[in-house]
């Protein structure tokens, strides 16, 4: 198990710190939390260990996201920056463009609802449709429908914010 | 070639390898022979690809190199180690305290009254209201600043509510099964824990629920550290106020408070005049109260007394 558990740490841990980074906004955060998945793997022996590690970032997240809320440490979407991302970088401009981009792509992912986002993030971290099924209480094939929506809305969504800003960025 | 066409949710599947290879192997017999799905297909995998793309995007920047699975090992080796620790310690303090208590009800037989600590164990006492000054709690429980004060009537049930219970429900699912009985001296515990008038017994699980005639209000599956029942105070002819000390596997202590609406109350103002600003939610069911209090967000303590509220019209 102990075997088990380390392979999973090794191939997935990064996958977890960006699954939790899409959840809490915070690269320090999220690099906490998902050491403290791991360690509660650890204790707890998972029989499913790759679905349960994800599950538990999930939790783990929301009770995140839900103290920073009460806390107001919430970053806004447009006014900061990045987190973990020094503001006076040398090359600016692309920064300021890297920022932006990733700005309008957040906005795009929150504006899915939140099971088609769940999916979408599972699927990006790596779990197969079996384990997203048993991940969301999903059936196996409503996994590839959800799926099709899912991407579907993301593009569409960052599409138009894109062009909301080229448009104000022009006006 | 296959009259049907091919739909959208099976070609994400067949591009993602979902799909079984029989199917696989029809699928590509399809594509073979039909153009129209081969567009959709490769439409379906640009869609696919900047999905990707996307996500890509939001990676957090590489900032720390990920501890070794062997550090994680000792990490999590050393957390259950800790709570045996403090385990032992809250016993020895609580023989302790018998021993002392004892000895200082001898004493005050014979002579002038002798101050007894509120975190009494073993016989029921009067206990007397500790000063904000007295000693620090053995448990710290947060480092961050104390939120403060927030009371409230939790709103009707409804379907958000079950939504929010659900999710505090698998919130706290990892947490392990409370002890049948545990007894241990509130001199280990924050003072909030710990009433500060009345006839108080710290009693194990099994006496507190034959005392009510049920369990007593707690949230379930976190480990209760401590029961304390307000003997000779249902005056109403209904159940004595009951305080449950329950600890989340994160550390922090939650208090489950349940009994008539005054008493209730007046055991929370009290914590209030002793500085003390944890949070509480209280949920009111005519002439009796329930409150959840603790460091932690007013919207899990909320959540909480629902929790708690339901489980106890289950019962």
């Amino acid at each position: 198990m102990a075997d088990e558990l380390e392979q999973l740490y090794q191939t997935t841990y990064q996958a977890v710190v960006r699954f939790l980074y899409r959840k809490v906004w915070d690269a320090d955060r999220a690099e906490d939390l998902a050491q403290e998945v791991f360690m509660r793997a650890l204790s707890h022996r998972p029989e499913k260990p790759r679905s349960w590690v994800f599950a538990v970032a999930a939790n783990l997240a929301r009770d995140e996201a839900r103290a920073a809320i009460r806390r107001r440490r919430h970053l806004t979407l447009l006014s900061a920056d990045p987190a973990g991302r020094p503001s006076s970088a040398p090359s600016a401009d692309h920064m300021v463009e890297e920022d932006e981009r990733q700005a309008e792509v957040r906005l795009a992912l929150d504006s899915l609802t939140p099971r088609d986002r769940e999916v979408l993030l599972l699927w990006d971290a790596g779990l197969s449709y079996p384990e997203i099924a048993d991940r969301t209480g999903l059936a196996v094939g409503a996994i590839g429908t959800t799926l099709a929506r899912a991407r579907k809305r993301l593009v569409d969504a960052y599409e138009r914010q894109h062009d909301d800003h080229d448009s104000a960025a022009h006006s | 070639m296959t009259p049907l066409h091919i739909p959208d949710d099976e070609l994400h599947a067949y591009l993602d390898q979902a799909l079984p290879r029989s199917r696989c192997v029809k699928l590509e017999s399809h594509l073979a022979a039909c153009p129209g799905c081969r567009a959709r297909r490769d439409a379906t995998a640009a869609l696919r690809d900047r999905t990707t793309l996307l996500l890509a995007s939001l990676a957090p920047e590489r900032k720390r190199i990920p501890p070794s699975f062997e550090e994680l090992q000792r990490r999590s080796a050393a957390r259950p180690a800790a709570r045996f620790a403090w385990r032992d310690l809250a016993w020895a303090a609580s023989i302790l305290l018998a021993v002392g208590v004892g000895y200082g009800m001898r004493s005050s037989a014979g002579g002038a009254p002798v101050p007894v600590p509120a975190g009494q164990t073993v016989a029921a006492v009067e206990a007397l209201t500790p000063s904000p000054a007295e000693s620090a709690p053995a448990i710290e429980v947060s480092d961050e600043p104390r939120a403060r004060r927030e009371r409230s009537v939790a709103p009707a049930r409804d379907t958000a509510a079950r939504t929010e219970d659900r999710e505090a429900m698998l919130a706290l699912a990892e947490t392990p099964p409370p002890p049948r009985s545990t007894q241990i001296s509130t001199d280990t515990l924050p003072r909030e824990t710990a009433p500060t008038t009345g006839l108080w017994r710290t009693v194990p699980w099994t006496e507190a629920k034959e005392q009510m005639g049920s369990q007593p209000p707690r949230v379930d599956g976190v480990p209760v550290v401590e029961v304390q029942v307000q003997s000779g105070r249902d005056r109403q002819g209904g159940r004595p106020v009951t305080v449950v000390a329950q600890q989340l596997s994160s550390g922090e202590l939650i208090t489950t408070i349940e009994g008539p609406v005054d008493d209730v109350w007046a055991l929370l103002s009290r914590r209030g005049d002793r500085g003390d600003t944890a949070g509480a939610e209280t949920l009111r069911q005519g002439s009796r109260l329930l409150a959840v209090t603790g460091e932690l967000p007013a919207d899990s303590l909320r959540a909480m007394v629902r929790r708690v509220n339901a489980a106890r019209r289950v019962q």
